[in-house]
């Protein structure tokens, strides 16, 4: 794969470009070659803060390079040049062939299309560690979070998380889930026949002496042809999106974000090396446009031009999809928040140290960005208890900051700066610094607290309640997620919090875990993504 | 503040109201000068608000700047955003605890509050009383329903409602709304006169042969309401779109749901006043201008982007046009806020008006101001929106942290040396592009060529907040 992108000018950075493919229904589509005078002059006339510029022949994207040490933007930039996206190119309109080729592959032929493919990631570490080089000079997450994304692939792509996906997820009528996607399974169901049926057997019983003989119930999970529009908040996200449509066996297009258009690449090409012929990479597309370009996005939401649109991330995104796709079904992953509770036990039994460490690793889940990260840390206490939880989680923050350098974009400092100097002025304020700049916040404010004006930039809203079922009110379905210590008032407060919309009641410090076939957002995402039929 | 402060700082007032006139009147003025004496004022108030108001000693404080002697380093970093005056515990208004409301406003104000609030259930009666006691509290209320309050002294209050109205005159002599003979006596008189005495002649003499009309309520201490209100004070025949006052109370119901028998009773007497009676209200205002036009009186009509729609649209359902008499003029501002669905470009809504009342373009003027700032700023026929010298502008980064240059774009914050009550080193909600550079239409000064509400923060993933929710 090194070779080949050496010999054919694509991901190898040269003078701050970089060349990225795109994958097409299995073809790979390459960027014109463009020198960076021409890149900057089509630049010029934009905005400082300007990403993205289309010219006649390619996509230009321009990321800032920020200085690992000091997490600052340098003022340099590295453009990625991708070619032009054709929307009509993407729809796949041939479902005989679907029904034929991808949709009638076995689930093993998924598992070892996932072995080549994880052969080709990890027999090619070199690129790899390239692309994640080459990726960290823009990554806005610390390095240790860009690093550890990587080293994740091959967990991502194991055939054992396959199996545990598709089993448990697709799993119905006591038969694993791979049986479903396989074909047709006939299942022992007590069948009522209907009420015309039984009328109709009632009228022509000369004709049907013995009743009209009913076939057994068979159901199968259909594959899809699915739109992933996907976040870039966490780097997985795309491969997630990427190996949902694989395991489901559906034609896919995954829009890359910006900002994790890299990764999307780089697995763009190992499919394209390692089964180019594979029904599964012939329809199987990675590609990036500017999300919300209707000249782009406006075909994708025709009646019938998918079976399925996934939606991951800002609200305008969603917002936007949600408007338009009116005749396809949509699987939505809402913005979302976390919070953590601590009980009164933690001061009891003098082990406050302990659930900050626990509730600091809970908001610190993809540097405060995903949606499961914990916003809020509700305390069970006085003002006072709060103020004192308050500056030793401030003192577990400077541990992450040391160990994770945080990067805080201009913007979200002035955010912090807005919510210091004005709404939230009278709240106590705990901040680290380095070089004179925040790096992490803790604030404790007594009145409820406006989540629209949280920055998830490392910043920690400590609020005391004198009972932890006076944060009830404040529960609802824009919750994703709850760290509760100690674990016998998770247990207390489970169902309750649940029944509210929360999707993952867990105990504190362990809201990240992961397993094939979890429920994700309140669904059983693969059993979403196919059709459910009855044959 | 002592006698001797407040007479030095009573002279830098003055003394920019002065530069603010020639400014208006389109000449050069000394932009040195008016520095100068913005940079003194603001000096000044610093100490005064160190000494004054808690939560800007706190501010000063923490930033360890209790003493400044350059102005730079207040607007890097003791600039409050305009949120500071909202940064009350909504709780206290839901639970009528005024006591708490009045600790709050105190800690924003140059006094300690302590009115009585036995009694008190809703804030028209609070700010009644606030009002009584000499403390004028400005409010608005965002699409949330969370209300700004801006206390103002007796003082501050003063030049809020006296210095616009100096330096905007020579704007409307330029736009031939005063008579000839006034607009050449105008220079002599801003020359010769104190601010105040001119204020107070303007006001007596008003704007002979216009007849007013506010799409305003009567009463009521909202931002925009108060413009219409001491714009009216102009004028000998005024008609007001809605002869009540406006309840602060239901306002904030209308944003924030309500919750008891109170609240609905407050609501339904809004309702029937604001919008079952909205037809005949404005059919009321209509009759007025159709009077005045007869009568051969020019005619003055003020309100909001959306009114000026809703009043057009019901001269298009009734059939009706009036052509104004020669010189009406129309004036409007405030945005479209919780109309934003109603929005129509400018222009359509400039053809629309002048479509019913034949009012030229150029008669059809702008304004842009906010609560918090003592200043006005009107659009020139080139789009800009010119800043009096009365106002520092300073345009933010992103970070919040001040630029320098001749064409900015950001976050529009302001040095107010006018707020004396409350602090006025303030960045407001609104992203601006501003231009300092003489402008086409012969003003000389910074000119905001852009306007618009301050974007949220980008969240690019699955972690974010999609409306506002409390936590």
């Amino acid at each position: 794969m090194l070779k080949f992108c050496r010999e054919s000018g694509l991901l190898s950075e040269a003078n701050q470009v970089i060349r990225v493919p795109h994958l097409v229904k299995g073809a790979l589509v390459f960027p014109p070659e463009l020198d960076k005078k021409e890149i900057e002059a089509a630049f010029k006339e934009k905005e400082d803060d300007c990403t993205y510029v289309k010219t006649r022949s390619a996509q230009i994207l321009r990321e800032p390079v920020i200085d690992r040490q000091h997490m600052t933007f340098t003022g340099e930039y590295i453009y990625q040049v991708l070619p032009l996206v054709n929307p009509m190119e993407l729809i796949e309109a041939d479902i005989d062939n679907l029904t034929e080729t991808l949709y009638a592959l076995s689930f093993s032929e998924v598992l070892s299309y996932l072995d080549m493919l994880l052969k080709a990631i990890t027999e090619n570490a070199s690129l790899v560690d390239y692309i994640r080089d080459v990726s960290l000079q823009t990554a806005e997450h610390p390095d240790p979070y860009h690093l550890g994304a990587f080293e994740a692939f091959p967990f991502l792509l194991s055939p054992e998380n396959a199996e545990a996906s598709v089993d448990n997820d697709l799993s119905a009528w006591g038969r694993k889930g791979r049986d479903f996607l396989d074909g047709w399974v006939e299942i022992d169901a007590g069948v009522f026949p209907g009420i015309s049926s039984l009328i109709g057997q009632g009228l022509f019983k000369n004709e049907f002496p013995s009743g009209i003989p009913f076939q057994k119930a068979s159901i199968r999970a259909m594959p899809t042809r699915q739109l992933h529009i996907t976040a870039g908040n966490a780097p997985a996200i795309p491969l997630i999106s990427m190996l949902r449509a694989i395991l489901t066996k559906s034609a896919a297009v995954i829009k890359s974000p910006y900002g994790a258009t890299l990764p999307g690449a780089l697995i763009a090409l190992a499919a394209y090396v390692a089964a180019p012929d594979h029904p599964i990479t012939r329809n199987l597309s990675i590609v990036y446009w500017p999300g919300g370009d209707a000249s782009i996005e406006d075909p994708f939401f025709f009646p019938n031009a998918f079976d399925r649109i996934v939606v991951w991330g800002a609200p305008q995104a969603v917002d936007a999809v949600r408007k338009k796709a009116k005749f396809t079904r949509t699987v939505c992953f809402n913005p979302r928040y976390g919070f953590s509770f601590i009980g009164k036990e933690a001061f009891e039994e003098n082990r406050l140290r302990e659930a900050a460490i626990l509730a600091s690793i809970d908001s610190m889940i993809w540097n405060q960005k995903a949606c499961i990260a914990s916003q809020v840390h509700y305390v069970e206490g006085t003002i006072d208890q709060a103020e004192d939880y308050a500056k030793i989680l401030q003192d577990v923050l400077a541990e992450w900051d040391q160990a994770a350098p945080n990067f805080i974009k201009p913007e979200a400092r002035g955010n912090l700066k807005r919510m210091k100097r004005g709404k939230y002025m009278s709240a106590s304020w705990y901040r680290n610094r380095q070089n004179g700049d925040v790096t992490s916040s803790v604030v404790v404010m007594n009145e409820p607290f406006d989540m629209l004006d949280h920055p998830m930039c490392r910043l920690v809203v400590v609020r005391p309640v004198s009972h932890l079922n006076d944060t009830l009110p404040f529960i609802h379905h824009a919750v994703s997620s709850i760290g509760i210590y100690p674990e016998k008032r998770r247990l207390e407060l489970r169902d309750g919090i649940a029944a509210r919309g929360v999707s993952n009641v867990l105990p504190l410090g362990q809201v990240e875990r992961i397993f094939g076939g979890m429920p994700h957002d309140g669904m059983m995402v693969l059993t979403d993504l196919v059709d459910w039929k009855n044959g | 503040m002592t006698p001797q402060t407040r007479k030095q700082l009573n002279e830098l007032h003055i003394g920019l109201i002065k530069i603010s006139q020639a400014w208006a009147m389109k000449k050069p003025y000394d932009k040195d000068r008016a520095t100068e004496l913005r940079h003194e004022a603001a000096l000044i108030n610093h100490a005064h608000y160190v000494e004054n108001i808690p939560a800007y000693r706190r501010l000063s404080e923490e930033a360890d700047l209790l003493h400044v002697a350059d102005v730079d380093l207040i607007k890097k970093e003791l600039m409050s955003t305009d949120d500071i005056f909202k940064s009350y515990d909504q709780t206290w208004l839901d639970d009528h605890d005024y006591e708490k409301m009045n600790a709050w406003i105190g800690s924003i104000f140059h006094d300690r509050i302590n009115i009585n609030t036995a009694g008190v259930r809703t804030i028209d009666q609070w700010v009644d009383r606030l009002t009584e006691s000499g403390i004028t509290p400005v409010y608005s209320s965002g699409t949330t329903g969370r209300f700004s309050f801006i206390p103002r002294c007796e003082m501050s209050w003063k030049l809020f409602t006296t210095a616009p109205v100096s330096y905007s005159a020579p704007v409307w002599a330029d736009l031939g709304v005063i008579p000839l003979y006034q607009k050449v006596l105008m220079g002599p008189l801003l020359k010769l006169l104190h601010p105040d005495t001119f204020s107070m002649l303007l006001k007596k003499r008003g704007l002979p042969g216009f007849a007013g009309v506010f799409m305003n309520f009567r009463k009521g201490n909202m931002g925009i309401q108060l413009v219409g209100q001491e714009l009216s004070h102009l004028f000998r025949k005024t008609c007001f779109l809605y002869d009540t006052d406006l309840s602060a109370s239901a306002i904030r119901i209308i944003s924030r749901g309500i919750k008891n028998d109170a609240d609905l009773k407050i609501l339904e007497s809004f309702q029937k006043e604001t919008i079952e009676k909205k037809d005949e209200n404005y059919m009321k205002l209509i009759d007025f201008m159709k009077r005045a036009t007869l009568a051969g009186e020019k005619v003055f009509l003020f309100g909001a982007p959306y009114q000026l729609k809703e009043l057009s649209q019901v001269m298009i359902r009734e059939n009706v046009q009036i052509p104004l008499k020669k010189k009406s003029c129309v004036f409007f501002g405030g945005g479209w806020k919780s109309f934003e669905g109603e929005k129509i470009e400018r222009h359509e809504l400039v053809e629309m008006v002048s479509d019913r009342l034949n009012v030229p373009d150029e008669l059809i003027v702008e304004g842009y101001s906010m609560t918090e700032v003592n200043g006005l700023m009107v659009r020139c026929h080139h789009g800009r929106f010119h800043i009096p010298p009365v106002i520092e502008p300073v345009i933010l980064d992103e970070a919040l942290e001040p630029q320098e240059g001749c064409d900015l774009k950001g976050p529009f914050g302001f040095i107010d040396p006018f707020a004396v009550s409350y602090p006025g080193f303030i960045i407001s909600g609104d992203n601006v592009r501003m231009r300092d550079e003489i402008c086409p239409c012969g003003m000389h000064g910074p000119a905001l060529t852009e306007v618009g509400r301050a974007q949220g923060r980008e969240i690019k993933g699955c972690g974010g907040i999609m409306a506002s929710v409390q936590a």
